[in-house]
């Protein structure tokens, strides 16, 4: 059974509530460190999950999970990229619904990438600024990217998920030369 | 005479420059454009690299005092500050942008 990634961000809504609620700054650093690290997956798995259903949703569920594993959160700079170059030929071509579409996934990837950012520095970083505003700020950015993901038509998610296996693609070459 | 310098940048230095370059660039953007006084009390641009040793250029902000006063503030500070960060992506190409937030001026 696959597991309520769901969940993760009323976790995260719950660790910076705790948060909000301690009285000892280093305890209430460690919590808010735990919320920005829980909104970050909750939108990475979220997206991570669907893909998976989009790309190989007919396999069994253990091959579903080699390849849901497999999407590494690097994968998601060179998309970015490469969603903002599809954006520029759409531009160019004057195809207005292919930018719309362009435009609402070219978001969802910045606020991927912000969260990947502030997850490293609550993670990794032995210190860190603003942790309740970062942590704060990490949970909305998470809930609005979750809500314009669910918005999106099943034909951007495609998009998403095409342009995103070509990145898993390019990263799997590389690692082999 | 042979020179000892090195007849073309290395690669290191070459992501250096570059990098340097973005965030001069970023920079021009932000001194022609600057964030919203009544939400941003400062802000400074910062260059380093992410883990996977590609390049980020982070706008580090401290908001005001009034930003963070009440809950519809703060909403329009993190709205304001995300439109901020789409925004920057056009600028300053082959980095990775971010906002982060402090809350005094970071030491460089």
């Amino acid at each position: 059974m696959s597991p309520a990634f769901d969940e993760f961000l009323a976790v995260a809504s719950a660790l910076l509530q705790a948060a909000d609620n301690q009285t000892d700054p280093a305890t209430a650093e460690a919590f808010y460190r735990r919320a920005i690290s829980t909104a970050y997956y909750a939108l990475f798995h979220r997206i991570t999950e669907d893909v998976t259903g989009l790309v190989v949703g007919h396999l069994e569920a253990h091959r579903q999970t080699v390849f849901r594993r497999s999407i590494a959160h690097p994968a998601f700079k060179g998309l970015r990229k490469d969603i903002a170059d599809q954006h520029q030929q759409a531009e160019q071509a004057g195809l207005r619904e292919r930018q719309s579409i362009l435009v609402q996934l070219k978001a969802l990837c910045d606020h991927l990438l912000q969260l990947q950012e502030s997850r490293e520095s609550a993670d990794y970083s032995p210190h860190l600024d603003a942790p309740s505003i970062t942590a704060e700020e990490a949970l909305r950015s998470s809930a609005v990217a979750l809500q314009t993901w669910a918005a999106l038509p099943e034909s951007s998610e495609a998009l998403f998920a095409q342009s995103l296996l070509w990145h898993l693609a390019l990263n799997q070459r590389f690692k082999a030369s | 005479m042979t020179s000892s310098l090195p007849k073309h940048p290395r690669p290191v230095m070459c992501r250096r420059l570059r990098r340097s370059s973005g965030k001069q660039t970023l920079e021009r953007w932000l001194a022609d454009d600057p964030p919203r006084a009544d939400l941003i009390a400062s802000y400074s641009v910062r260059a380093y690299s992410d883990r996977d040793g590609d390049p980020v250029l982070s706008i580090d902000v401290v908001p005001t005092v009034k930003a963070l006063r009440s809950d519809g503030e703060r909403q329009e500070l993190f709205r304001y500050v995300r439109d901020l960060r789409h925004r920057a992506w056009s600028v300053a190409p082959g980095s990775i942008k971010v906002v982060n937030f402090r809350t005094s001026e970071p030491q460089r």
